[in-house]
């Protein structure tokens, strides 16, 4: 059953797609030079250059130009080195096709559901973590027989996949702190069906049940120079310096 | 030995020949005994000896007795230029660039290390006898003897804390060597301490690694001497860095810590000037002069012939040299003062002492000459040679009235026994523009010097002329740019995959002549933690992105390619001339998150105007 939490946390369905990129630490950015200018950027689209606009904290790129040189010389021979340099922040899609399960359960049994398909796609490790998931729980305070029913999850294509994959109790979800590595998967997009099942028992009065909990996906690879909250630029591009390590 | 055999058998044979000695004189032919104890004849031309007969007799008598005067003379005079020295200067540590094979570059605040191989070889059929090498090293290195050298080799006069400024010594007593037999030692020469302890060079300068080893040796019973140019390195706060103003390395004559003092018609010190230092991280700008050869110009010609060698050095800063071999010729910006020092050189090798000498050589119109004081000198080849040769004739400078070039003689006659081989007699001038404002433009060449020429008569009484090459001056203003780029570094920051572009800087270009500019390395960015991901990048050249898209991208990798080159640019020196170079990056969805960066050079010649 541990293997079986740490392969729906890592959505290790798609394993055998995974080629890792380079198990690489990666860097937070580089500080501009201080002379360091901004420079007007153009982004293709469709066909078409299109200004960004200096200064827009909401552009998809921006440069900057620095160091500049000046001399005169006397037939010779000038060696000047130019560096060019790009900085590319982590970028991340995903989408959960949905965010909240309904049952509706007429007699006990167990029961099995692909409720939602998910899918994620980055250009670097994605780290995800899991808070609150639990067993679903009786609503109305010291009523009932037994107060929860039994949840689980696991993941597959069909139910038998799922069934073979092994299911994996609510509650251990939340133990787990999982990072999905870098690779042409990843960067390509992963997708997966998330099951879900539940035990209603005889001992299940009738009532409503729920739980509410989190997943979290994390950016390992956050750019010194992105505003976290917004993903933005910050506004201080020049100012703005890569953490200690 | 087979040659004085050979010799003794040919004077023999021409006594016993002697009396019947056709009425002509001629060649005789001359036989050579082999190892293997047979007798070769010897074609008319070849490499071991040659016997001429002359004066014929011839006369009729009864008398009894007929008393003929016979003469016969025998002249031993091995090839001693085969005996070989070699001095090879091996850089250990990276931070040493040779200029040459003698001469390095190296940065001030590195030790320096070089190791220094000496061989030795006989070249000669006979054994060289008492072979011996002495090599002095300067004062601000230290040396060690690599390794057990044939023979007996030691350093003499080393430090071995390395605290004393002292001439380690290579003292190598090699002992014979047998014909076609060679010796090698080598010496770890490695930069010596200075007053704090730090072994490395701590001021600008040029420091000499050795004098020049001095082999002496015995072949057939005369003493042989043989000198191996010494080796010198030039240091410098930024190895690659020249002048400002473009000038070469102009270091300081005077020396340095540990050096000595100059010797005689050592230049002036000519100040330093700070080269153009990078202004920001990973930003270099250097101006290197190069020769054709592509080499760092030495602003100097020579002009040598073995037994008379000339070597004109520029004094001044605006002369500069083009060509190669003879057709290597000074520059020197029109209206400008220029001067040089020239150093003559006369020396006897390989040959019978000689009697009397004569130099001459005619300098330009345009041009005085001095004799710089204390320089002329005749040095004999041992210190204790008890025949003093003087220092020869004073030096005669004279202008000619009518096409007032300026002859420069010096002559020297004496015993023989006073200008024996290796005897040298030298001499330096001062040659600078006589007016102040030097040369006037011109298409055609001025004369800096020509009919150089030596006279010498050896003792044989069979006299010998050696001429040497012209040389020449052009006047002519030198190609000059003024250069500036807006930017040498470039810098992205990307949110999300797309294709972009921007101005990657701006280069505006003034002065006189053409400019072309050259790209190197440029490529692709490449991630900088060491994953092969690459984000592909182009260049193009244009005043605005629309003529860049018409004239095309330019993949950075063949930016490199010559036919995607500028230039040539003419310049002018009052309307710069701006090139725009853009960029273009595709960020693709396989780039991960990270820092990309590709290094590329971009190298500005400057040339003269024309084809």
């Amino acid at each position: 059953m541990p293997n079986m939490k740490r392969t729906i946390l890592l959505l290790a369905l798609m394993a055998v797609m995974l080629v890792p990129v380079a198990a690489l630490a990666a860097s937070p950015g580089v500080p501009l030079p201080a002379n360091a200018i901004e420079v007007e950027t153009w982004k293709l689209v469709e066909g078409q250059w299109v200004s960004q606009e200096t200064g827009n904290i909401e552009a998809l790129a921006r440069c900057w130009s620095s160091n500049p040189v000046l001399g005169s010389c006397n037939k010779a021979s000038w060696v000047v080195t130019f560096t060019h340099h790009a900085s590319v922040a982590q970028w991340i899609e995903w989408t959960l096709s949905g965010s909240r399960w309904d049952w509706r359960i007429r007699k006990p049994g167990t029961y099995a559901a692909d409720c939602i398909t998910a899918t994620l796609k980055s250009n670097n490790d994605v780290a995800i973590d899991y808070d609150g998931f639990a067993d679903l729980a009786y609503l109305e305070a010291g009523e009932g027989v037994k107060q929860t029913i039994d949840t689980y999850y696991s993941f597959g294509a069909t139910l038998a996949e799922a069934e073979a994959n092994g299911w994996v109790g609510a509650s251990a979800l939340n133990e787990e702190h999982d990072v999905i590595d870098d690779s042409q998967a990843l960067h390509d997009g992963l997708s997966t069906k998330l099951w879900n099942k539940i035990v209603v028992e005889n001992c299940n009065s009738s009532c409503e049940y729920e739980d509410q909990s989190t997943i979290t996906i994390s950016l390992t690879n956050l750019k010194h120079w992105i505003d976290p909250d917004t993903g933005n630029f910050k506004a201080d591009q020049i100012g703005s310096q890569p953490p200690t390590p | 030995m087979l040659h004085r055999r050979m010799v003794l058998a040919i004077f023999i044979g021409f006594l016993v020949l002697g009396c019947a000695a056709p009425a002509f004189g001629g060649s005789l032919t001359v036989y050579r005994l082999e190892p293997s104890s047979e007798w070769v004849e010897l074609p008319p031309v070849n490499p071991y000896a040659t016997a001429v007969r002359g004066n014929p007799l011839q006369g009729w008598g009864c008398a009894g007795t007929v008393s003929l005067p016979v003469r016969a003379t025998a002249t031993f005079e091995p090839d001693m230029r085969r005996a070989e020295i070699t001095v090879d200067f091996i850089p250990v540590s990276r931070d040493i660039r040779p200029n040459d094979a003698r001469l390095f570059i190296a940065p001030l605040g590195r030790r320096l290390e070089w190791r220094v191989a000496i061989t030795v070889r006989n070249p000669n059929d006979i054994a060289m006898r008492q072979v011996k090498v002495r090599d002095e090293f300067g004062p601000a290195f230290r040396a060690t003897l690599a390794g057990r050298p044939q023979g007996d080799a030691r350093i003499e006069g080393d430090d071995p804390r390395g605290r004393l400024l002292l001439n380690p010594t290579l003292v190598w007593d090699i002992g014979d060597l047998a014909p076609s037999e060679a010796a090698r030692a080598e010496v770890t020469v490695v930069t010596g301490r200075d007053g704090h302890g730090s072994q490395h060079f701590t001021r600008e300068g040029i420091y000499s690694i050795d004098t020049g080893a001095r082999l002496t040796y015995v072949l057939a019973g005369q003493s042989q001497i043989r000198n191996a140019p010494p080796g010198s390195v030039i240091a410098r706060k930024d190895a690659d860095a020249l002048r400002g103003d473009g000038a070469p390395f102009d270091v300081p004559a005077s020396p340095i810590a540990g050096e000595g003092s100059p010797g005689p018609g050592s230049g002036p010190a000519v100040p330093s000037v700070s080269p153009i230092v990078s202004k920001g991280p990973q930003v270099g700008v250097v101006m290197r002069r190069v020769n054709e050869e592509g080499g760092i110009g030495a602003r100097g010609i020579s002009r040598q012939g073995g037994r008379f060698d000339l070597a004109a050095v520029a004094a001044t800063p605006n002369v500069t040299e083009v060509g190669t071999g003879i057709d290597q010729r000074f520059v020197v910006p029109p209206g400008e003062y220029a001067e040089w020092e020239v150093s003559i050189a006369i020396t006897n090798l390989a040959e019978l002492g000689w009697s009397e000498w004569t130099m001459a050589i005619t300098f330009g119109a345009e041009l005085s000459v001095e004799e710089v004081p204390g320089t002329r000198d005749i040095v004999p080849p041992f210190p204790w040679w008890p025949f003093d040769p003087g220092t020869g004739d004073p030096l005669d400078i004279i202008r000619d009235p009518t096409t007032a070039k300026v002859d420069v003689r010096w002559g020297w006659s004496g015993d023989f026994l006073c200008f024996i081989q290796g005897t040298r007699a030298v001499v330096k001038l001062k040659v600078y523009t006589t007016s102040p404002t030097g040369y006037a433009p011109s298409e055609l060449d001025y004369i800096f010097s020509h009919f150089m020429m030596l006279h010498f008569l050896p003792y044989n009484g069979i006299p010998a002329t050696i001429r040497l090459d012209a040389i020449y001056i052009r006047s002519e203003s030198e190609a000059h740019a003024d250069i500036a780029l807006s930017a040498t570094r470039l810098d992205w920051r990307v949110r999300k995959p797309g294709t972009y572009a921007s101005i990657a800087t701006e280069m505006t270009f003034a002065g006189t002549g053409n400019l072309s500019v050259q790209f190197d390395d440029f490529a692709d960015l490449a991630r900088q933690d060491g994953g092969a991901a690459i984000i592909a990048t182009w260049y193009g050249f244009g005043q605005d992105l629309g003529a860049v898209e018409s004239s095309g991208w330019i993949v950075a990798d063949d930016l490199n390619l010559d036919s995607n080159s500028r230039g040539p640019i003419a310049l002018d020196p009052t309307t710069p001339t701006t090139l725009r170079m853009w960029s273009k990056i595709a960020v693709g969805e396989e780039d991960s998150s990270c820092e990309y960066e590709d290094v590329g050079v971009i190298t500005f010649i400057v040339s003269n105007g024309g084809p």
